[in-house]
């Protein structure tokens, strides 16, 4: 009798404590993935990564107009011809990646076991341009977002893959980047998620409202607003500014962390960068 | 001496009542305060934008040397900055995902 009471009282405990206790990475993107499923049923995951253009059929007629002739087309060329020719020593960035760079960049950002911290594609660029006695290039847009543009269009297709391994600083990092997204910031106390969850496919003035899930994929991405390209760290500086949120830095463990979490959000989506929104 | 003392005491009345003089020792008080919170409030990811606006316009305001502008404006931001910190620290301990999220 004892012992059926103690099984009795360990199945309660555990049915109230199950959803306290937080599950981990896996378990967030399947409960995420599938809040956006339960919203937009006719949206298969492909169309996520079109972002606002799935809510505004005369904003998604002029953005295939402009895929006609994508103007991130440049960048891919001048990132190429960047990522190709050889530093000063004779080495070049192939030298720096796995695979030669070639269909890596759905796999970034990474958790960097070495250094314990998540390292972006962008800063891996850089490290590699120091290594072999190059200056660094300008964060955020210009020749960096051109090579990335480059490195991204050779893994267009592929799923995003943001792996978070069973490690702790990795996992703390996976909630750092979390808190920071769902974080209330700014005299709006305004979240990423108000926008980009509930408020998703709804307009903030003449702007639809894009999905959390699918965001990470075009990325960088021309912007006519920008009237250039720019990194995915360059766009939620904009969007903490929108905000009235004080941006935080570019390439910061703060910033890198919250690029870990956000793109981990489109895990199993194809990559759609480099990309173009208004 | 007698004259010595009467001036002081002089002096210290016109500087106790000028208001000029009040505000812009005040309004740099104010925005040395203020720059400090504004500080405190990025080291915690909560600062705002319009705080950082609002000081450099009563730094400008000060420069023209329109105190009373200078102050009012510093007086604001020091208020913003007051309550972003407070945001932060409290969003610190109570971020959540949202509650809508099924498990």
């Amino acid at each position: 009798m004892k012992r059926i009471f103690i099984i009795v009282l360990a199945l309660m405990t555990s049915h109230i404590i199950a959803p306290i206790v937080w599950a981990g990475p896996s378990e967030d993107l399947v409960a995420y993935q599938k809040y956006f499923k339960n919203k937009f049923p006719d949206l298969s995951a492909v169309d996520l990564s079109n972002g606002m253009y799935n809510f505004n059929q005369d904003k998604r007629e002029q953005w295939e107009e402009i895929m006609s002739f994508p103007p991130y087309e440049i960048a891919i060329d001048n990132g190429k011809a960047l990522f190709t020719t050889p530093f000063k020593n004779g080495k070049t960035y192939a030298s720096c990646f796995k695979n030669g760079g070639v269909a890596i960049a759905h796999t970034y950002p990474r958790f960097d076991k070495k250094h314990g911290k998540v390292i972006t594609l962008a800063a891996v660029l850089n490290e590699c341009r120091v290594k072999n006695s190059e200056k660094p290039l300008q964060y955020l847009k210009g020749k960096l977002a051109a090579i990335l543009a480059y490195m991204a269009d050779t893994s267009r297709g592929k799923p995003i893959s943001v792996n978070v391994p069973d490690d702790p600083a990795a996992l703390a990092a996976y909630k750092d980047g979390k808190r920071i997204y769902f974080t209330r910031r700014g005299p709006r106390a305004f979240a990423c998620y108000h926008c980009h969850w509930e408020a998703a496919g709804s307009r903030i003035r003449g702007n639809e409202l894009s999905t959390a899930v699918g965001q990470a994929t075009h990325f960088p991405t021309y912007r006519s607003k920008w009237g250039g390209m720019g990194t995915i760290q360059r766009r939620y500086k904009g969007c903490m500014k929108n905000i009235g949120a004080k941006p935080l830095k570019q390439q910061t463990e703060a910033m890198n962390n919250l690029e870990y979490f956000h793109t981990f959000l489109s895990n199993g989506i194809p990559m759609n960068a480099p990309g173009t929104r208004f | 001496m007698r004259n010595k003392i009467s001036f002081i005491t002089l002096l210290g009345i016109v500087l106790l009542f000028c208001p000029a003089i009040q505000a812009a020792e005040s309004a740099n008080d104010v925005l040395k305060e203020t720059k400090a919170l504004y500080k405190k409030a990025a080291k915690l990811q909560g600062a705002w934008v319009t705080t950082g606006k609002l000081i450099k316009k009563s730094e400008a305001a000060l420069k023209k040397g329109s105190k009373a502008k200078a102050l009012t404006l510093a007086k604001k931001a020091r208020s913003e900055a007051r309550m972003s910190i407070a945001q932060a620290e409290e969003q610190a301990r109570k971020w959540a995902e949202p509650a809508y999220i099924e498990r």
